[in-house]
């Protein structure tokens, strides 16, 4: 069935196609993931049914979405109140059948929680197939709308009072799938989140976030990193919804758009009236190597209270003369440059994730993906 | 507790008085062929511009409203007067213009600001020019400044079927379609090769009528080397029922001239201004907007600038005040499809007593467009928590060759900044008053002085009354 999906909180002119997305996907199988935990208490289960309460969590990429994945198991993280936890969850998805996961996180109060999810092709599938994990030619530009190949994760998070939360998010799917990443926040008072997310893979890929910021001084922060090349299709729904008093939130996207990627970036903080105090930042930065890109952003500010701070800014471009002309000096041509500042750019973030084994896995993704691309020519 | 501003409404007597409705000729409410008919009757259009009025109104009749904006839903076109004539011909001489139509514009300061700082004036009063004079010496340079319609059928008509509609065309949207069924009066303005015209033109456009539309269109065109500024000014008096203003703006900027398009829009508070306004500029040419919308019940107004030719290049600068019961969505539009082409976007927006202001932009840069380069910033102030203010700023770029940044903030008045006045002897209001003032200065310095006084004006009687 057709969804729409990454709705713009308030719409825009609609020639110029950033109100929101349309994409089809039918009822997927569910899996769980390969979940590890270490200490703290975590508790892991699966549920068959939609714990209560729930429902309610909005999710960035909206309710449809939501609706057809309602029926399925939950896999539920919990973190004790006051206890401190990490867990790593790996969600592998095959090729043939579009395959979903649904991922549930609560902090119980004042408790610290660290979890690094991982989105990648199963290897069962990969053995089975064996041109290579990026290897797989691309059917069209912007991703073929078939139920094949197909990987779809829902993640909420419900942080009660005082609690942290800390997401890793990296995705490493192949070239040829499509993926689904919605991610919903609910944060209490004192609670915060914090998300770094890594793009890295699929061929299309639809990813949504809403942070609901409903308790004073409750926080979010985002970090996102992308790299999309050669007919990759990249749509993304951030929104941050100010209702607590004093809530901060700031999101960063810093992403790399090489020859035939197409990348819309939505981003939204809205201020609802009531929030006094709060403050919102958002930050994007786009660089653009090669002549054939596609680079949208809309970056809204939703203001309905006085007592507010917000900013946004989008720096969207080549690579700096300067900055080139330094390296060329140094005997470094201007590809070359590229590569090294996409790298360092993605580096920066794949450092701070806790977990050597999944930074490896980050990098052995992109080396095979360096490949795919010289094969291709790109 | 920190006491909450109390922000008196504007006093608009000078824009409120109201004349006497006796227009000499107006047709039913309402939008059918007939009424389109009729209006190209009354003003004996050429054969192609009736059949041009009545392929608009077809199209009006396919568009659905935008789905995207402010409501208009208050708006009912079945109880809309689409033409009204007022009781005069259209003149060069204040003397020959009925009294009371001459006081009203000379309540407005229109006369005076012709004799002092003025190359041509145009005055439009509900459907029809009045007045249009341009000075001797800017028309012995070749300049042209008239009304369209004796420009449709003079020297220049084939000049003027050759760009109406042209960069706006009827199927743009609805309210162009609208304005395409039923425009009467607006301006025609040509400015010969390398000719630069160093004061000012202005047209005037006064709504007096109550229920009525005005749909006046603004065809300019600069040729090549040539230089121009044009200041556009608008009003009406406060009705119960809803009037309408769908105009529309046709501006042509040849090889490597300059247009300098100003306006201080003021409508009243039962308006909906569903304006259009766009230019396409040719090579290293100049386009640069300056706005101010202070008025409008409803505003939908986002001028939009093509930069075709290599390197030319646009600057918008403009500032929106929503109080009670207006929501104004204003913002402006480029789109760069030649090479080396660049934009400035710079806009500040208020908001008070319940208005809502919407900063609307789309920056796209063409597949074509290599080395060009794009900014916008816009800066949003509230002045209380019943206000709401918004930024959709949309950025499209198709080339990996170019650079474009975006910067927004939104805030309230800094209490530091009115503590720090107060204590040098200045008074909370006036502190206030000065801080929106300076907030809107970069709109204000590039007016001339004075509609840069009477944009001060109206900020302060905004403000007046504010204290907390």
């Amino acid at each position: 069935m057709e969804l729409t999906l990454n709705r713009l909180p308030v719409q825009t002119w609609n020639h110029l196609g950033m109100n929101e997305s349309k994409a089809l996907l039918e009822k997927p199988r569910f899996i769980q993931p390969q979940a590890t935990l270490q200490d703290g208490g975590l508790s892991w289960e699966i549920r068959e049914d939609e714990p209560e309460g729930w429902k309610r969590i909005d999710t960035g990429m909206g309710h449809e979405i939501g609706e057809m994945l309602e029926e399925g198991p939950v896999g539920m993280l919990t973190s004790p109140e006051d206890s401190s936890g990490c867990a790593l969850l790996e969600y592998a998805y095959g090729k043939e059948i579009p395959s979903a996961g649904r991922l549930y996180i609560h902090a119980e109060k004042g408790s610290r929680l660290s979890v690094i999810c991982l989105l990648r092709t199963s290897e069962a599938k990969e053995k089975s197939d064996p041109s290579g994990a990026f290897g797989q030619s691309a059917e069209s530009g912007s991703g073929a709308e078939t139920e094949e190949k197909t990987a779809v994760l829902e993640t909420k998070i419900f942080a009660e009072e005082g609690a942290e939360v800390k997401l890793y998010m990296v995705q490493l799917l192949d070239q040829g799938f499509r993926c689904f990443n919605d991610l919903g926040i609910h944060c209490r008072q004192g609670a915060g989140t914090e998300l770094l997310k890594l793009e890295l893979g699929a061929e299309c890929l639809y990813t949504g976030v809403l942070a609901d910021l409903a308790g004073k001084s409750s926080s979010f922060q985002a970090q996102l990193g992308y790299h999309v090349a050669g007919g990759q299709h990249m749509d993304m729904n951030y929104v941050v919804r100010h209702q607590g008093k004093k809530s901060r939130s700031a999101m960063d996207a810093c992403g790399i758009l090489e020859e035939g990627a197409f990348k819309l970036f939505r981003g939204t903080i809205d201020f609802v009236r009531g929030c006094a105090g709060a403050k919102g930042t958002e930050r994007e930065e786009a660089l653009l190597l090669g002549n054939k890109v596609t680079n949208q952003t809309i970056p809204l500010i939703l203001c309905g209270e006085e007592d507010v701070e917000g900013d946004h800014g989008a720096t969207i471009g080549r690579l700096d003369e300067k900055v080139l002309f330094y390296l060329g000096s140094r005997g470094i041509d201007q590809k070359t440059a590229g590569q090294m500042i996409s790298r360092a750019r993605i580096d920066a973030l794949s450092e701070r994730i806790p977990s050597p084994e999944v930074q490896e896995k980050i990098t052995a993704f992109r080396e095979e993906k360096e490949e795919w691309k010289r094969e291709k020519k790109l | 507790m920190r006491e909450k501003s109390h922000v008196d409404d504007i006093d608009r007597s000078i824009y409120d008085v109201k004349d006497q409705n006796t227009a000499a000729y107006h047709v039913e409410e309402g939008l059918t062929p007939g009424i389109v008919e009729q209006i190209s009757r009354e003003k004996k259009d050429p054969a192609w511009m009736e059949q041009f009025r009545l392929e608009s109104l077809q199209i009006y009749h396919s568009l659905r409203v935008p789905d995207w904006g402010p409501s208009i839903e208050g708006l009912d076109m079945d109880h809309i007067v689409t033409y009204v004539r007022p009781k005069s011909r259209m003149t060069a001489k204040w003397s020959e213009v009925p009294r009371e139509i001459k006081d009203t514009f000379e309540r407005l300061g229109i006369p005076q600001a012709e004799r002092k700082s003025l190359a041509g004036v145009g005055a439009q009063y509900d459907s029809e020019l009045v007045y249009h004079n341009v000075r001797a010496e800017v028309a012995a340079l070749g300049v042209v400044y008239t009304d369209l319609e004796s420009a449709l059928k003079g020297e220049y008509a084939d000049m003027v079927r050759r760009h109406f509609m042209k960069l706006v065309k009827p199927s743009d949207h609805k309210f162009a379609a609208l304005h395409g069924a039923v425009w009467s009066g607006g301006s025609f303005v040509y400015v010969p090769p390398g000719v630069r015209v160093t004061i000012p033109l202005q047209s005037y456009f006064r709504l007096n009528a109550p229920g009525a539309g005005q749909f006046e269109h603004t065809l300019i065109i600069v040729d090549e080397g040539a230089d121009l500024h044009f200041i556009e000014g608008c009003s009406a008096p406060k009705y119960n029922i809803a009037n309408l203003h769908a105009g529309c703006v046709e501006l042509f900027v040849g090889k490597n001239a300059r247009l300098r398009y100003s306006t201080i829009e003021n409508w009243s508070k039962n308006m909906y201004n569903l304006n259009t306004k766009r230019a396409l500029v040719e090579e290293g040419g100049v386009m640069e907007w300056v706005s101010g919308s202070f008025g409008s019940h409803v505003s939908y107004l986002y001028p939009m600038t093509i930069l075709k030719g290599k390197g030319s290049r646009m600057e918008f600068t403009g500032i929106t005040f929503a109080g009670e019961g207006q929501n104004l969505d204003t913002g402006a539009k480029v789109v760069h499809s030649g090479a080396e082409t660049s934009s400035f976007i710079n806009t500040k927006s208020i908001s008070k007593d319940g208005g809502v202001s919407t900063f609307r932009s789309s920056v796209v840069i063409g597949e074509n467009a290599a080395k060009s380069k794009a900014a916008v910033s816009c800066q949003s102030l509230m002045l209380d928590d019943i206000s709401r203010s918004d930024t959709i700023p949309a950025m499209d770029v198709r080339t990996g060759n170019a650079d474009v940044g975006h910067e927004a903030q939104i805030g309230r008045i800094s209490d530091d900044a009115v503590f720090y006045l107060m204590s040098r002897g200045i008074s909370e209001e006036d502190a206030r008053a000065m801080i929106v003032s300076g907030f809107a200065d970069n709109v204000s310095k590039e007016l001339p002085l004075e509609y840069a006084i009477e944009m001060n004006n109206l900020i302060r009687l905004e403000m007046k009354g504010s204290i907390g």
